[in-house]
């Protein structure tokens, strides 16, 4: 909560969402794919910190739901025409609500360990669906070769096709989500939400009932895990059972913890310094071709030495070094 | 009018921590239950706040059964409860943790408004807390708290809900003197408009506060009644003489 409105934050935040916003100005297709992709995994991002910062729910299996979203790109596109982004996006935010609703009846009943377990088994059980079946050309994914757009009137306000108004929505959508996941936060519902991730028995006691509000936060964070993968399908219009593993979820816990869980605006850090150092350590010309080879290794000892050394991660880090400029120091996580 | 626990029971495996108890409580009333650690008192309270199920036996309250009732369904009957151990959300503000209590109302299906922006709340977070005499804390984080002020906390989480029934346990565990005052003159305020049922270690306490006792010793209760009564019971005398004849104070012969 304090993390959320840190004046330290709020500004970095802005900051990095207006880089985002100028990368179509300055940048070739290959910094605007990044930047794309960077606002779509704070997307993913922002799912998972609602499930781990604020409810408690380390889940592993959140890509299950960010894949389904991008199959819903694939499903809802016409083979030789543009679909709706409308209806695309909202099916992909329909299906992982959906996904997460029915998986979530079983799912929050566990706790800590368990949950991790369950929430993996049913996430590469989805992967599996994708993989080793012929669906969508099971594992060797499947191309969208017309993308969606959003036609009014026999008018396109918003093209897929072009790279600039893909960019630009994502940015918009996630300032939206950003904002509404505040609202959320701050509302009764937030702070029960927060309560049951402190002492859910303590929240029974006082007539809540812990079970519900879980499976809504669980089914909340499915759909906006559905809309992430929607957008990120749509960067290259290729989807793959890939986007459905556990890699990919873990990559997400990564970005949550680098970010700093609770604080919403950690997403945005995580998913904005996972994938800018993954592509700078890939870079042969910035960091030669031994570390471009194995840029797993320097990558991971980035991450250990981020983790140790800020507590909170990079939101956690800014609001130490804002002191108490909003008179409200003190305290740990 | 009243709660009635008849012949309630809980067995964990081979230990029976409550055996057979039945007890009446008067609606309107202060009863105390007492006993050593580990006589089953806080058991019995799980019991009839639902945070356990018993055994055997059953709970009324205003002439419903409530025995099969979970914890939450109990909070709309009427029913609160305090931990021995504090509870609180550490991270939360003060006042956001009592109007927790408050919120409860809405299950936390509210999405829109800030919590504490919903009408009348914080005016009544505020009131419980001075009732505890902690409105000078509001806006503190619950985690920095001194311990007899989050036991205050605590009690003031059940009040802002305003409960018919209040199950304290140990309200008084570990606070200063004056602390201890403030709240038993919150607690001596409750009845008769509220009932209470509180476990306590504090003799003159209990004494200057129940209507009635309930004695436990090993899971059983060995006596009920006024304060009088109990007092002069051999059962209890007999229970009690071996921990020294201190605990009753100067009116024990």
């Amino acid at each position: 909560m304090r993390l959320i409105s840190h004046p330290a934050v709020l500004l970095t935040l802005t900051a990095v969402l207006l880089a985002c916003a100028s990368v179509p100005f300055w940048g070739g297709t290959y910094e605007l794919k990044v930047a794309t992709r960077i606002l779509c995994f704070a997307l993913f991002v922002l799912s998972i910190d609602l499930l781990i910062g604020f409810g408690g729910m380390v889940t592993f299996g959140q890509a299950a739901f960010f894949g389904l979203g991008a199959y819903a790109l694939f499903f809802l596109s016409p083979e030789y025409e543009a679909g709706s982004i409308l209806v695309a996006g909202l099916g992909a935010m329909a299906l992982g609500a959906l996904a997460a609703l029915l998986t979530g009846l079983v799912v929050v009943r566990t706790k800590g360990v368990y949950f991790i377990m369950v929430t993996l088994a049913f996430a590469q059980m989805g992967f599996a669906l994708f993989h080793d079946t012929d669906i969508a050309n099971g594992s060797d994914g499947a191309f969208v070769f017309v993308k969606p757009a959003l036609t009014v009137a026999g008018v396109t306000l918003i093209d897929f096709e072009s790279r600039t108004d893909l960019h630009f929505t994502v940015l918009a959508v996630v300032v939206i989500a950003l904002a509404k996941l505040v609202v959320l936060i701050r509302s009764p519902f937030g702070e029960a939400l927060q309560g049951v991730k402190t002492d859910d028995r303590r929240m029974r006691a006082l007539g809540y009932n812990p079970y519900l509000i879980r499976l809504a936060a669980f089914t909340m964070a499915g759909a906006l895990a559905g809309l992430a993968g929607f957008l990120f399908a749509s960067i290259d219009g290729y989807v793959s059972p890939e986007l459905l593993g556990w890699q990919l979820s873990g990559q997400g816990i990564v970005m949550a913890v680098l970010g700093g869980l609770g604080s919403l605006g950690g997403a945005v850090f995580g998913a904005a310094s996972l994938v800018l150092l993954e592509e700078v350590l890939k870079d042969q010309s910035l960091v030669g071709g031994f570390i471009a080879e194995h840029w797993h290794i320097p990558l991971g000892l980035i991450i250990v030495g981020i983790v140790l050394a800020f507590r909170g991660g990079i939101a956690g880090a800014l609001s130490r070094l804002g002191g108490t400029l909003g008179g409200m120091g003190g305290g740990r996580p | 009018m009243s709660l009635r626990i008849s012949g309630l029971t809980k067995r964990f495996g081979g230990l029976t921590a409550v055996s057979d108890v039945s007890v009446t409580v008067e609606e309107g009333t202060i009863h105390a239950v007492i006993g050593p650690n580990g006589a089953g008192k806080t058991t019995l309270l799980n019991m009839l706040a639902g945070d356990l199920v018993p055994s055997a036996g059953s709970v009324a309250w205003r002439d419903e059964d409530i025995t099969k009732l979970s914890a939450s369904a109990r909070v709309g009957r009427g029913i609160g409860r305090t931990y021995q151990r504090t509870a609180l959300f550490t991270d939360k503000t003060v006042i956001m943790n009592v109007a927790m209590g408050e919120l409860a109302e809405t299950g936390g299906w509210r999405f829109l408004r800030p919590a504490l922006d919903r009408p009348g709340l914080r005016g009544k977070a505020l009131a419980a807390l001075d009732r505890v005499g902690l409105a000078g804390m509001a806006e503190a984080r619950a985690g920095v708290l001194s311990h007899g002020a989050r036991r205050r906390v605590e009690l003031a989480m059940v009040l802002i809900a305003d409960p018919a029934l209040l199950l304290l346990d140990e309200p008084l565990a570990g606070l200063g003197p004056d602390e201890s005052r403030q709240v038993i003159e919150v607690i001596r305020a409750l009845a008769p408009a509220h009932t209470v049922v509180l476990i306590e270690h504090d003799m003159d306490a209990i004494f200057s506060l129940s209507h009635a006792l309930t004695v436990m010793d090993d899971g059983r209760m060995i006596a009920t009644g006024t304060p009088k009564d109990v007092r002069e019971d051999p059962a209890v005398r007999a229970a009690y003489l071996g921990e020294g004849p201190s605990v009753w104070g100067e009116e024990v012969p």
